[in-house]
């Protein structure tokens, strides 16, 4: 969705109320961990500040909070579950999430700061007992012993040496 | 003289290979350059109106995918500009309308899916004035603005199309609007466009 930044620009305004609840389409995440990604609550605003360059007088920047849930695949039961996230952000409005100089393309934006939250390992199971099979079961870290390990004697040589 | 005629061979043919060369830059950079420039603005005109959409989508106003709004949200999105121009060095009534893209309903096959009119709001900003809003289904025959255009002015509209936030409909769903604007010289039943 295009924000239209050229009343701010102009002075008209003196910042845009982005709050409002966004849904990302699927095009944005479906490469990733993510399975689905809905009802994103925004709340913030778009307003023009002092540069940071010598070039502009001023640029946008966007002070915003994002939270939401996303639906990601859990680490050990490969079960969709529920990954609740936040996000805040103040900072300049970065040129590339603009179609044009006058346009914020708002879920790029949202994108790819929530991006940025999707975690490399979650999960939401406590009981390993149920992943078990023949010859093998999950174990939590602390339950790793080396009494069992094939290689034991192999380790023990290693350290004499 | 030999030397007399070849030369003057090699100039007729780097004569014709300039031309050429020139014939083609004049050409592609006409071609490219009307390419580029008809992208931006549609102009539609009549004898008294000449009416100019800056957006590439022209008169068409679309909602293909629902992303339901706050009403300060939506007056931010992005807008449909235009620029109406009285030609004649007399007033001319005309209205603003947005009325239902039914062709492109039937192509798109939106039975079914079409988002309801009470759902979706448009803005209308003349400039120099206030924004007003209103729910496109209180929009009597599709006016959203009645008014007279002094004898040669010029004047620049903005009109904005979002669905409400209290929409029933599920956000990300493909449900579809499509509708034109349309801007209609009073006394008569023309559409410029």
């Amino acid at each position: 969705m295009d924000i239209d930044l050229s009343l701010l620009h102009s002075g008209t305004i003196p910042e845009i109320d982005i709050t409002n609840t966004y849904t990302l389409t699927k095009e944005y995440y479906e490469n990733t961990g993510v399975l689905e990604l809905k009802d994103i609550e925004v709340e913030g605003k778009i307003y023009r500040g002092a540069a940071e360059d010598e070039i502009d007088e001023f640029q946008d920047y966007i002070n915003c909070k994002i939270t939401g849930t996303m639906i990601i695949e859990d680490s050990i039961s490969l079960e969709p579950v529920e990954y609740p996230f936040s996000a805040e952000y103040d900072d300049i409005l970065e040129e590339n999430c603009k179609k044009n100089e006058n346009t914020l393309d708002i879920f790029q934006f949202l994108w790819e700061n929530i991006v940025l939250e999707i975690p490399l390992q979650f999960t939401k199971v406590k009981d390993l007992s149920k992943f078990h099979g023949d010859g093998w079961k999950l174990i939590r870290e602390d339950e790793l012993t080396n009494s069992n390990n094939p290689f034991s004697d192999l380790l023990k040589d290693f350290k004499e040496e | 003289m030999y030397y007399k005629n070849l030369y003057r061979k090699e100039m007729i043919k780097n004569f014709i290979i300039i031309g050429i060369i020139l014939f083609v830059a004049v050409f592609s950079t006409y071609h490219i350059y009307y390419a580029f420039s008809n992208t931006e603005e549609i102009d539609y005109s009549s004898t008294s109106l000449d009416i100019t959409f800056h957006e590439e989508t022209g008169e068409e106003l679309d909602i293909t995918k629902i992303t339901p709004l706050t009403d300060s949200v939506g007056l931010s999105s992005k807008g449909h500009s235009i620029t109406i121009t009285n030609n004649l060095t007399e007033e001319v009534n005309y209205k603003i309308k947005i009325v239902d893209n039914e062709k492109k309903m039937q192509e798109q096959n939106c039975v079914g899916i079409t988002i309801p009119r009470e759902e979706i709001r448009v803005s209308i900003k003349q400039s120099g004035e206030e924004t007003e809003v209103y729910k496109l289904s209180d929009l009597e025959d599709g006016v959203i603005l009645s008014t007279r255009a002094k004898a040669l002015e010029e004047e620049k509209y903005t009109i904005r199309i979002w669905v409400n936030n209290e929409t029933s409909l599920p956000s990300g769903s493909k449900h579809h609007y499509h509708g034109l604007i349309q801007v209609v010289e009073n006394d008569t039943t023309v559409a410029v466009r």
